[in-house]
């Protein structure tokens, strides 16, 4: 039984699933791309209404204060920055090339898992910082129009805000998104180690 | 070569090959379509620098590997054991067992025994996987006195 012969010819009795028919493989992969573009247009309206949105803001506030205006510049930065990097920058950057060997393939995933993983570390802390400045910032003037009561009440909610934002939903979800990517680089790395142990 | 071509005469190979890797026809199935909207998708840049089998195989086993990315699939091995029977009850015995086996080895030994199983030349796979062809060849022929001592010990 044990020849190659009869390994060839069990192969070849797995039953066939039915192949789908043509038309929808090709329509599913039209699908894919027309929800990539609708994806791509959506975002592009957010960022567009956030933009207006925050402009119109500043506009309405009447921020006197170069701080302020700094302020809200910093704030959209931050919103725009992180938007981009994991809607739209990553993908596009990171395209894998599904023609190349196996081997090469592989180190194609591991680099581009790496990158995504430092990326998100450092967009994440990015954003974060350009946020609290540009909320610290901007709130100066508002501030000093306030009773200091109110003031002080103000500045201590958000300060409540952004630390509860800081120190336990950032770490909780770059701490989860690490565990991702370290997980499937070891994984990567293994299947890899398999191609290069030695015969 | 024509998409409505290619996918007459791959689909079954390519499909084996899914089969080979994942022991699971439905998530193989998944597999097979993804790597042919890959194909259609890359086909008109395909540059004939290496034959049309190849080009496909190494999209097909590429993708066999991106599967690492989608751990929230139930391993066919952890499936409640009614379940396995009677999705695989038609299948002939010795055909499940092979494919069984194959599924068992390390990743990118199934997707070289796949290949070979597929008659894709040496050299070829060799090309697909990315290691030369004398490693290939020995890894053939290791994998395959494994195969084959399994099968020794499930027919006696």
């Amino acid at each position: 039984m044990s020849t190659e012969m009869d390994f060839k010819a069990l192969w070849n009795k797995q039953p066939i699933d039915a192949k789908p028919d043509i038309e929808q493989v090709v329509m599913k992969a039209e699908k894919l791309k027309r929800i990539f573009r609708l994806k791509l247009i959506l975002l592009n309206i957010v960022l567009l209404a956030t933009i207006v949105i925050t402009i119109y803001a500043n506009n309405i506030i009447a921020n006197e204060w170069l701080v302020s205006k700094i302020g809200a510049a910093l704030m959209l930065i931050a919103y725009i920055s992180y938007l981009v990097a994991y809607n739209q920058l990553i993908p596009i950057l990171f395209k894998t090339n599904p023609e190349i060997s196996n081997l090469e393939y592989l180190n194609q995933l591991i680099t581009i898992n790496r990158k995504s993983a430092f990326l998100d570390t450092v967009m994440t802390n990015i954003y974060f910082a350009l946020l609290s400045t540009g909320l610290a910032l901007f709130l100066i003037q508002p501030f000093t129009h306030m009773k200091i009561v109110n003031g002080i009440t103000l500045y201590a909610v958000t300060a409540l805000c952004m630390a509860f934002a800081l120190f336990y939903l950032k770490p909780i979800g770059m701490k989860k998104r690490k565990r991702h990517f370290d997980d499937l680089i070891t994984k990567l790395e293994a299947i890899n180690g398999q191609l290069r142990e030695e015969l | 070569m024509a998409f409505e071509e290619i996918y007459k005469t791959y689909w079954s190979k390519v499909f084996r090959i899914c089969m080979g890797y994942v022991n699971d026809h439905d998530w193989a199935k998944d597999i097979a379509q993804e790597t042919f909207v890959t194909i259609w998708q890359q086909l008109p840049k395909f540059r004939n620098e290496s034959a049309i089998g190849t080009w496909i195989f190494r999209i097909a086993s590429n993708n066999c590997l991106r599967q690492i990315e989608r751990q929230n699939r139930m391993p066919r091995s952890e499936m409640p054991e009614q379940i396995a029977e009677i999705i695989t009850h038609d299948i002939e015995p010795a055909v499940q067992f092979l494919y069984k086996c194959i599924s068992e080895l390390s990743e990118t030994d199934r997707l070289i025994i796949s290949l070979e199983l597929e008659d894709v030349k040496q050299a070829e796979i060799a090309k697909i996987v990315g290691l030369n062809e004398s490693n290939t060849r020995v890894k053939i022929y290791r994998i395959k006195e494994r195969l084959a001592k399994k099968f020794e010990s499930y027919e006696h």
